[in-house]
């Protein structure tokens, strides 16, 4: 196809394929966007393509869903990816939401349909498959013209605003034009650039899981409602990030929680803390409502993962809820405080993390087939003190994300000490009394690390640990790690299963020094944070080389992972834990992202 | 002088066909399309448009003319013939791709026989209609219109 042909929009002086200058300032142009029309009629693969390309746009076309997907694998390969996809719904030999999805799945990047049926439910279909438009045919160039904000849209995401988000924000008020000639304004906005691999173009922040604990710690200690990106950022202290990641974390992150209450069947409360104790529980109707999202993203999205651990359960049995309240009354659904008021810890949070990522894969195991239904008792390297309870709630605390997501109040599991968990059922009704319940005592885990790394797709969870001599430390070359060490006691007086309370997760002291108070982050919190990040790499298993598909990316890139049961075997068997199975770092950002596109 | 008459000529025969129904502004803004960049658009489109309703008149009279017509396959020739007719701005035939579509849901062969019967007839004055217009246009550009 031809090139977009710069030479007839006289006035574009930054016109161009490349043209990132970098930096927040510069003029922006779409000129040069890669596009690719995927549609089985010739005619209307010519009209839209001339369309195109008379906004600028660099075109290719295919008449089929398989070509089209083939173009795309090729160019995802040679790191010259488009930057946007206008499909057609009804074709022959593939349909369109199919391909939608498995562009979704694999390669991130926007995709447009275009149908010449407006039916209500055709262009439902689309967005719950995840279009970012959806276009009625006969289509008019000047709805092709803006497509670019779908690019941008996406890519200030994935940067966290790699230039200023507010004014990513107000691309579209800024009077850019493009009716006959370009103008435009002196005004920065993000660069449309080509110059790196696959969807995402730039140097991508990583949001992992100990980087967005921190920021849902952060985020909790000012109050969800009121904080904001600067002083989230001094709290994080996290070196390289700036205002302008956080502020696109933020923003995501706060429709997540939104998107979580409605997922909860909105218990009518207002605000992200109610969205947070519907939570709690209409634990069913999310159970359901993420089964249905699953099934529809299919078994390799992340958002089915999630939903995995939503329907596996994991209601917060009693004071380990999620956004338990703090001394502080504050409750927020992000709040990784283990079950408990009282101090906890990052490593808490940790641990919990990586209980969680088990379950997760267990849930997911559980979600295709691959294994019964219920959980199996994980094997954890590092001991939980009997009577100390692990559920997914916490475990999703621990990871920050929002616990409207935990739903069926089916399981959690009864540290036995030996690292094995048996498991609870608990009431649903137990919760919310629970809620107020005062923390059991929080002793300082030793400083353990479980550096979550995880893929989208019924995952494989990597775990970095950085362990106490006390315990036997996990290696990357698959040693399996040994039962850790407590022996069961007896649960702490007063908790029964079943009756959903929580004394919280013991771990064993050894570490470093004491457990800063939680929520009050201070310092000694923030500065365990680094050093177990910074300590626990040689435990690292996951490098991006080493991902099953072979493929190699920044961040987290969803694509058909481990589907197959037979790796989910491998994942789960404790055995083989932290054997070489590549594992890719889970991406928060990128989650969100998924979860709010995938809906 | 000859120009401009010809210019003149070829919007009087748009608004005409406009008028008709035969062509709706889709067409209008598809000769906008036409560019240094792309020379030779309208007469690329209007080929193909052409060929490919021949050809799609064609496959429906044989397959509604069987004994028992795979409906679904009519329909999907149906859809696709609409969609083209829409994308092109081929008013008249695109309304009628519309009926026949119903038709077709209904499985009344009888009607979706007329029905194709007029797309070919319809099809028929857009042919020469556009012949016309491409007459004109090629008149407007050797005279150095663009």
């Amino acid at each position: 196809m031809d090139a977009g042909d710069d030479g007839s929009s006289g006035d574009n002086a930054n016109a161009g394929a490349a043209c990132s200058s970098g930096g927040d300032s510069g003029l922006f142009s779409p000129s040069g966007l890669r596009v690719l029309v995927v549609d089985d009629d010739p005619m209307c693969l010519k009209v839209v393509s001339a369309m195109l390309q008379r906004c600028n746009y660099e075109v290719d076309t295919r008449s089929s869903g398989q070509d089209a997907l083939l173009l795309l694998r090729d160019r995802q390969e040679q790191n010259h990816q488009f930057d946007l996809v206008l499909s057609d719904v009804y074709m022959p030999d593939m349909d369109g939401f199919k391909l939608l999805e498995l562009i979704g799945l694999e390669l991130d990047l926007p995709v447009i349909m275009m149908s010449s049926n407006g039916d209500t439910d055709v262009v439902l279909r689309g967005v719950t498959h995840g279009a970012v438009d959806f276009l009625i045919k006969p289509v008019r160039v000047e709805e092709l013209r803006n497509v670019w904000q779908h690019v941008v849209r996406r890519r200030s995401l994935h940067t966290g605003g790699r230039s200023s988000d507010e004014h990513s924000n107000q691309g579209d008020e800024q009077g850019l034009t493009h009716q006959g000639g370009v103008k435009r304004k002196e005004s920065e906005t993000i660069q449309v650039q080509h110059d790196t691999q696959g969807g995402s173009k730039k140097p991508r922040v990583v949001w992992s899981v100990e980087m967005h604990q921190q920021f849902v710690d952060a985020v909790s200690q000012l109050g969800v409602d009121k904080a904001v990106p600067k002083r989230i950022l001094d709290l994080m202290n996290v070196d390289g990030l700036t205002r302008e990641n956080v502020a696109s974390h933020l923003q995501k992150y706060r429709l997540y929680l939104k998107r979580a209450q409605g997922l909860q069947g909105g218990k009518g409360g207002k605000g992200q803390k109610a969205s947070h104790d519907a939570a709690l529980v209409d634990s069913s109707a999310a159970a359901a409502a993420a089964a249905a999202a699953a099934a529809q993203a299919g078994p390799n999205s992340v958002f089915a993962q999630v939903a995995a651990q939503q329907a596996a359960g994991g209601a917060a049995p009693g004071g380990m809820g999620p956004g338990m309240s703090s001394p502080q009354g504050m409750m927020h659904p992000g709040m990784a405080v283990l079950g408990m008021a009282g101090p906890t810890s990052a490593a808490h949070h940790m641990a919990a993390a990586w209980q969680q990522q088990h379950m997760a894969m267990q849930a997911a195991a559980a979600a295709s087939g691959a294994l019964p239904a219920g959980m199996h008792p994980a094997v954890l390297p590092f001991p939980l003190p009997p009577g100390a309870v692990m559920t997914q709630h916490m475990a999703a605390m621990a990871a920050g994300m929002p616990v409207g997501l935990v739903g069926a109040p089916a399981m959690a599991a009864i540290s036995d000490g030996n690292g094995g968990f048996t498991p609870m059922v608990f009431p649903q009704q137990q919760q919310e009394q629970q809620h107020q319940q005062s923390p059991q005592q929080v002793q300082q885990p030793q400083q353990q690390q479980q550096q979550q790394q995880q893929q989208a797709g019924p995952g494989i969870a990597n775990a970095d640990l950085q362990q106490s001599p006390s315990h036997t430390a996990a290696v990357p070359d698959g040693t399996p790690v040994p039962s850790p060490v407590q022996p069961p006691q007896v649960q702490p007086p007063g908790q029964q299963p079943g009756s959903a309370v929580l004394s919280g997760v013991k771990l064993e002291p050894g570490g470093t020094g004491v457990a800063p108070a939680f929520p009050g982050l201070n310092d000694s919190a923030m500065t365990a944070h680094h050093d177990l990040m910074s300590s626990s790499r040689h435990l690292s298993l996951s490098d991006s080389a080493a991902l099953p598909n072979g493929h190699q990316h920044d961040g987290l890139k969803i694509h058909g992972g481990l589907g197959d049961t037979e790796s989910l075997m491998d994942a789960l068997n404790p055995d083989s834990f932290l054997a070489d199975v590549p594992l890719p770092r889970l991406d928060m950002d990128d989650f969100l992202d998924s979860f709010l596109s995938s809906e | 002088m000859a120009a401009a008459a010809v210019e003149q000529a070829i919007q009087q025969l748009l608004q005409q066909s406009v008028h008709e129904g035969l062509l709706d502004d889709q067409f209008l803004q598809l000769i906008q399309l036409q560019d240094e960049s792309n020379p030779d658009f309208v007469a690329e489109v209007v080929e193909l448009y052409f060929e490919d309703s021949a050809s799609k008149i064609e496959m429906l009279q044989q397959k509604l003319a069987e004994a028992a017509p795979s409906y679904s396959q009519v329909d999907a020739l149906v859809h696709q013939f609409k969609g083209s007719s829409a994308s092109f701005g081929a008013h008249t035939m695109a309304l009628l791709c519309v009926q026949l579509r119903d038709a077709c849901h209904a499985h009344n062969q009888g009607v979706c026989q007329q029905l194709v019967l007029q797309l070919r007839d319809s099809f028929a004055v857009l042919k020469t209609r556009l012949e016309q217009f491409m007459a004109l246009e090629t008149q407007r550009k050797q005279l150095g219109g663009s």
